[in-house]
């Protein structure tokens, strides 16, 4: 068949493709993913663009689904006889009515990502695209349109569409859950980040992990592509594409199998040894931007559009302990998420310690009052960030900065017993230069553990 | 060579056969729908009549290289459809159009058309040409920006002829073509057959007896997969003579072959 018949019939497949009537379902599943919630400050292209693979969790089952009700039209629609007595064999339509349908995919993408990455260019104040996560999601939006349209062309049937999109939803919700439980094969799930976000901005993009996924992705559309090639009655050179196709589909797939199960994760992400490039280690040299409040605080450029308000709620919570011995004189930002770098106080002079990550998703009220203040709070009070483990007199030190300021703590965070609510309220009660003397002689033992709450006076 | 020549027709003299089979049966595990059946046709039109079950439309579908043979020969338009390059330089110049009409409801005409006619290697470049020829025959021209989903049982039945006949096919089968179409249409429809029939060898299959005397040449019977009968429309007449079911001379001629071979 010659390249313009091809792109005639592709023309006539794109016009009546089942994915345009989809668009606004497909518009509807990209605000309800994490994109919708994330499309405020702070704007972190690393995050932005691993928002934009996010995407295939609601558009991947979507375009699968569509996929395999294209591929099952022909049986469907009770054209089988009529379309077997043309000279253009049933793989060569295949191909078309897929490519339609993974144009229309793969068009819906790449505006979603022209949007994103638009309005980030307005918000982000430091930094560029990171590509590898968003050809991430659109090699693996090929993949569950190759396999949708297989299971639709395999399985002809009205009901091959929602199920097909069904089970690819749970397989990369099982396989996510894996990763998510340790599991290596787990990180071959498209849901997966196909970059480490804990230390994003910090460090340069280690792409190990995407780059295997993109060729598992790759192998499974091959895969399903060539499975499609009726075998028993193509004609030879046919046989041998989709053979072909096959076979370099299951290498691929296994050679991603194999890679991934040699990974290992730090705190930049997921290393795979036969891919990294130890370049992706090191730390990309910034310089802080820095408030000029009393507690001087600093962060990452890329967050310089959060430092007035970051700035002004730790000196608000942190005001009461002015001059006392221990008191952080600065706050700065690090790599690494909660888990990895908590809020914490250390050093001489003292210095609070700010992990980024926590930071992105909890910015935007309300959430900032109900998580941050209260981490600043008990960071302040305490050398251990683990609720459970803070002391009496820790929480009700804390739950008295954070009612002096102006806030209510999180109770996830910050459970406080009515034996220290009454001694957040007896110190509140003091007059302050009373408490500045108290703090000033007792912050140390409340951090240390070695006060009571009952001696708050 | 002579093709078919029975009874007393002027000859049709022709040194093209188009179809040529022997021995073709075609089985669905014990039942036979096609037990057995001969044919040698060239260009012309040729109806094959008969009851429901008859075999005439698996016989078509073997013909139209949709279901292979069980067993027997067949040569269409001089190639055998049994290896790959034959089968596909028969379906380029073939056009079938299937008892029931399968569609997609969201193309136009005009698209299902070309749709058809660039599925059959007609060139790029003279398809929308074709398209345009096939769609004006049918009388569809003023409905070919319409979506299919719009059009009456009719008015499909005409799309599914113009799809049929977008590549000028040297080998035309169609199966029940004049269902659901009105009586005008129908006169239309026997026109189209015959100016085919001039240089192609049209298989028309139907249970109306009075399109088989209008548009056909040569005409065959079926019943329980096998041929009963095959000669001209006049031939058929003649069989009928003091048979007293049916209306028409054709149709006496019809019931008479049928009671004969029930017999």
């Amino acid at each position: 068949m010659r390249g313009y018949t091809v792109l005639r019939l592709l023309g006539i497949e794109v016009r009546r493709n089942a994915v345009p009537p989809l668009l606004p379902v497909l518009a509807l599943l990209t605000w309800m993913s994490p994109i919708g919630r994330h499309l405020v400050p702070v704007a972190l292209w690393p995050d932005r663009s691993t928002d934009l693979q996010s995407l295939i969790m609601g558009v991947g089952p979507a375009v699968a689904g569509a996929a395999a009700w294209m591929a099952s039209r022909e049986h469907r629609r009770g054209m089988a006889d009529l379309l077997a007595s043309t000279p253009t064999n049933r793989w060569v339509r295949a191909m078309v009515t897929w490519g339609a349908t993974t144009a229309w995919a793969a068009l819906f993408y790449a505006t979603a990502g022209a949007v994103v990455f638009a309005i980030t260019a307005t918000q982000a104040t430091w930094g560029g695209p990171v590509l590898w996560p968003v050809l991430v999601g659109f090699v693996a939006l090929v993949a569950c349109s190759a396999a949708g349209f297989a299971v639709g062309h395999r399985f002809p049937s009205r009901f091959t569409a929602p199920l097909a999109a069904v089970g690819l939803l749970l397989v990369m919700s099982a396989a996510t859950s894996a990763a998510i439980g340790g599991a290596a094969l787990g990180l071959l799930s498209p849901l997966y980040p196909s970059i480490g976000l804990a230390s994003a901005v910090f460090y340069a993009v280690r792409p190990d992990l995407a780059v295997v996924q993109m060729v598992c992705y790759l192998g499974v559309a091959w895969i399903a592509l060539g499975s499609m090639v009726p075998f028993r009655t193509a004609r030879h050179q046919l046989r041998r594409t989709g053979l072909a196709l096959v076979a370099a589909g299951v290498v691929l797939a296994g050679t991603a199998i194999g890679l991934v199960a040699t990974s290992h994760r730090d705190a930049q992400g997921v290393v795979v040894p036969a891919l990294h490039d130890t370049a992706t280690d090191l730390a990309i040299p910034y310089t802080p931007v820095c408030s000029r409040t009393p507690l001087k605080v600093c962060v990452h450029p890329a967050y310089s559009r959060e430092l007035a308000v970051l700035a002004e709620m730790i000196n608000r919570i942190a005001a009461p302990l002015a001059g006392v011995p221990g008191r952080p004189a600065r706050a700065e930002q690090r790599a690494g998420g909660e888990g990895d770098v908590p809020f914490h106080v250390h050093g001489d002079p003292a210095v609070l310690t700010i992990p980024h990550f926590i930071i992105r998703g909890t910015l935007a009220p309300p959430a900032f009052a109900s998580a941050v203040e209260t981490r600043v709070a008990l960071a302040l009070v305490a050398a251990t960030t683990s609720p459970e483990r803070a002391t009496g007199a820790q929480r009700a030190l804390a739950l008295y900065l954070l009612t002096q300021a102006g806030n209510a703590p999180n109770p996830d965070l910050l459970p406080v017993g009515a034996v220290a609510r009454a001694a957040a309220k007896r110190l509140a009660a003091l007059d302050p230069a009373t408490r500045g003397s108290w703090l000033h002689s007792h912050l140390d033992a409340v951090r240390n553990g070695t006060l009571s709450v009952k001696d708050i006076r | 060579m002579v093709v078919n020549i029975k009874g007393d027709e002027p000859p049709e003299t022709s040194t093209v056969v188009n179809v040529e089979t022997g021995g073709l049966t075609r089985r669905f595990r014990r039942a036979h729908a096609v037990a057995g059946v001969d044919l040698r046709i060239g260009p012309g039109v040729f109806g094959l009549l008969g009851p429901n079950g008859a075999g005439k439309t698996t016989l078509l579908r073997v013909l139209a290289t949709v279901l292979p043979p069980t067993s027997g020969s067949m040569r269409l338009l001089g190639r055998t459809p049994a290896d790959q390059a034959g089968r596909r330089e028969i379906r380029r110049r073939l056009g079938y159009l299937p008892q029931t009409l399968g569609y997609y409801a969201n193309f136009t005409v005009f698209e299902f058309v070309e749709y058809f006619a660039l599925l059959k290697e007609v060139p790029a470049d003279r398809a929308q040409k074709a398209v345009a020829r096939a769609i004006e025959r049918v009388r569809l021209d003023d409905r070919a920006r319409a979506k299919l989903r719009t059009l009456s049982g009719g008015m499909l039945r005409r799309v599914g002829i113009a799809q049929a006949i977008v590549n000028d096919p040297e080998l035309l089968l169609l199966d029940e073509p004049t269902a659901g179409l009105d009586p005008e249409q129908r006169v239309e429809f026997r026109s189209l057959l015959r100016e085919i029939g001039e240089r192609s060898t049209v298989i028309v299959s139907t249970h109306l007896v009075e399109d088989i005397g209008a548009a056909c040449a040569r005409v065959a019977l079926m019943l329980d997969g096998r041929i009963v009968f095959e000669g001209t429309p006049g031939e058929l007449t003649s069989r009928g003579t003091g048979f007293e079911i049916g209306d028409a001379p054709l149709e006496r001629g019809y019931a008479a072959v049928l009671a004969k071979a029930r017999a």
